[in-house]
């Protein structure tokens, strides 16, 4: 039986490469390519391949998003490339997970190959989301995913000004507009970089460089007003909080 | 070096030397047929070096207002040659009527030597303060040098840093690696660019400024590569005016403004991208647009360590004659321009 392999890469060339080592290999049949996330993830579903070369820096979404938004009965087993990715390879390492360092020999990659044909498959999906998850933890979010039925699309921390709770999702504003997030706001403040997003209510945090004024209410408590001039109150409880990392 | 600390170093160096003159005083009154005692002598040793520390903050200010300099030495020598033979006279004069009430007559007779004497230690301040001045010019002009000399030698690790950014290196490896199997002068030409740019990242060792056609000609390797491994996604046009390629720019000045576009402008969002590079002269002014069509910088923007060297290394080389700023551009993208003043190599 055929293995059939998609090749993910945003670098044209290293397709190529990619693809003419794989096509000496009898059993891999190559059914497609794809230059970054987005169409890996279409490529994915639709083509359903049992194996895939997973670049792990893309523009856009990532290799690490790309198995995220995966559900388990669509998830491939992955062999990921990565130039050099410090976080990456220490969850690979942690996990066991085979990955090729570019640029790689012949042999590493039959290596890589004939691991990837040995892992059962209804194990592949809680490895990969346990790899996800290690390399999330590991380093603070620098984009979130805003998942929509029409497409799934980057918004990067640095331009969003807040983040507010809205049932059971989060809110995200920047300055080109609101996006919805379906996580508690807890557990995206976890991952948040400390340094820079700070709460300022029970259902609020906001991005300290984007903080433009803040006017004291009463009772202790401030209006604190967002550079695009939306204004949020910040409860008692957190202005200690606030005060002290603006003036840092 | 402040007045009053200058004074202070004097009235220790008078103080001093009344020490080694009480022997002299002792001598002298011997002569005279007075056996001071040595309390005595050495008392009035430190009586007339100590008019000296009282006169001392006149004539170091006639230094610091008046400085002695090799190319107009009339002005100093009218000012200091009257002024010292007036403040000897007054010092032999105060001198003489102090160790008159101490000792119950004058030392010695007025003696010329004395007065001798006082130029003498006139002189010896006004030349030490003149040694002093030009010592602290010289550490001044050193400090301002090896300032300038460690800017650059940041720039070159921010270049070098760059080239081997495991990214950037290994991906570049990787892209000679895949065109060696397909297209062996493609591979060839990449290697030659890569070593290119290595080579010519360390060349530049010692050289503040550069013309601006030599600082392209190290950034087109890198951009040449780059278009290599990104093929028809990366569009990359550089527009030099004519008259601005001899015109002297720091030097690998440009690399981590492009290095910038490319990574967050170019890197981050899929799709076909363009960084465009012009070279203009406005008023007098050498002025460098690199632009490119990414997500925009974030607002406020956040400097890496790349920029802020880059933004110091301006300051020590033109003052506030340089200007670096980085802005969105509409409807997307980043616009990070670069205002030198415009000079080109003397001699050439």
């Amino acid at each position: 039986m055929n293995l059939r392999v998609l090749i993910v890469d945003d670098e044209p060339i290293a397709r190529r490469r990619l693809r003419l080592l794989l096509e000496e290999e009898e059993s891999v049949e190559i059914v497609g390519e794809s230059e970054d996330g987005e169409s890996a993830l279409t490529a994915i579903r639709r083509l359903r391949p049992d194996l895939v070369f997973l670049d792990v820096q893309m523009p856009g979404l990532d290799g690490f998003d790309v198995i995220e938004l995966l559900t388990p009965d669509e998830c491939p087993a992955v062999i990921f490339v990565t130039a050099y990715d410090k976080y990456a390879m220490r969850a690979f390492d942690v996990h066991a997970a085979d990955y090729l360092l570019k640029p790689f020999e012949r042999t590493r990659l039959c290596t890589a190959l004939a691991r990837a044909t040995a892992l059962s498959s209804a194990e592949v999906p809680k490895r990969l989301q346990a790899i996800v998850e290690t390399v999330r933890s590991d380093q603070p979010l620098r984009r979130f995913l805003v998942k929509t039925p029409g497409r799934v699309y980057a918004v990067r921390a640095d331009d969003v000004e807040s983040l507010e709770a809205a049932g059971h999702y989060v809110e995200l504003r920047t300055a080109a507009g609101a996006h919805l997030v379906r996580e508690s706001i807890a557990a995206i403040e976890r991952r948040l970089d400390s340094t820079r997003f700070v709460r300022i209510h029970r259902s609020a945090i906001v991005n300290v460089d984007k903080v433009t004024e803040l006017r004291p209410a009463f009772h202790g408590e401030f209006d604190v007003v967002l550079a695009g001039g939306r204004r949020l109150r910040c409860s008692r409880t957190y202005a200690a909080q606030l005060t002290r990392m603006l003036e840092s | 070096m402040n007045l009053r600390w200058r004074w202070l170093v004097a009235a220790s160096c008078f103080t001093a030397a009344a020490v080694v003159f009480t022997s002299q005083v002792w001598v002298d009154y011997a002569y005279a047929g007075h056996r001071l005692s040595w309390t005595r002598a050495f008392l009035v040793a430190l009586v007339g070096w100590q008019i000296w520390t009282l006169l001392a903050p006149v004539v170091l200010l006639l230094a610091a207002r008046v400085p002695l300099s090799r190319r107009r030495l009339a002005i100093p020598l009218a000012v200091h040659v009257p002024a010292g033979i007036v403040l000897s006279m007054v010092k032999v004069a105060i001198e003489a009527a102090i160790v008159q009430a101490l000792v119950g007559q004058a030392r010695v007779p007025f003696s010329l030597l004395n007065l001798y004497l006082s130029l003498l230690t006139y002189w010896a301040i006004i030349a030490a303060v003149h040694y002093a001045d030009e010592q602290r010019l010289a550490r001044e002009r050193e400090l301002r040098a090896a300032h300038l000399q460690t800017e650059l030698a940041r720039a070159q690790v921010e270049a070098l840093k760059m080239q081997i950014h495991p990214h950037f290196l290994f991906n570049t490896l990787n892209a000679i690696s895949g065109l060696m199997r397909e297209d062996v002068e493609s591979a060839d030409t990449m290697l030659t660019q890569l070593s290119e740019l290595l080579r010519g990242t360390l060349r530049t060792q010692d050289v503040q400024e550069v013309p601006l056609v030599e600082e392209l000609h190290l950034l087109e390797s890198y951009l040449a590569i780059q278009q290599t491994r990104f093929g028809d996604r990366l569009k990359i046009d550089i527009d030099v005016a004519h008259e601005c390629g001899q015109s002297l720019v720091p030097a690998l000045i440009l690399q981590p403004i492009v290095e910038n576009a490319i990574r967050h402008g170019f890197g981050v969002t899929s799709g076909p991208g363009r960084i465009a590079i012009c070279a203009s002269a406005v008023n007098g002014r050498l002025r460098i647009d690199v632009i490119d069509e990414g997500p925009g910088p974030p607002q406020p923007l956040r400097e890496g360590y790349g920029l802020r060297n880059t933004r110091s290394r301006l300051r020590a080389l033109y003052d506030e004659s340089a200007t670096l700023s980085v802005v969105p551009r509409e409807p997307r993208g980043t616009l990070a321009r670069l205002e030198v003043p415009q000079r080109s190599m003397v001699g050439s």
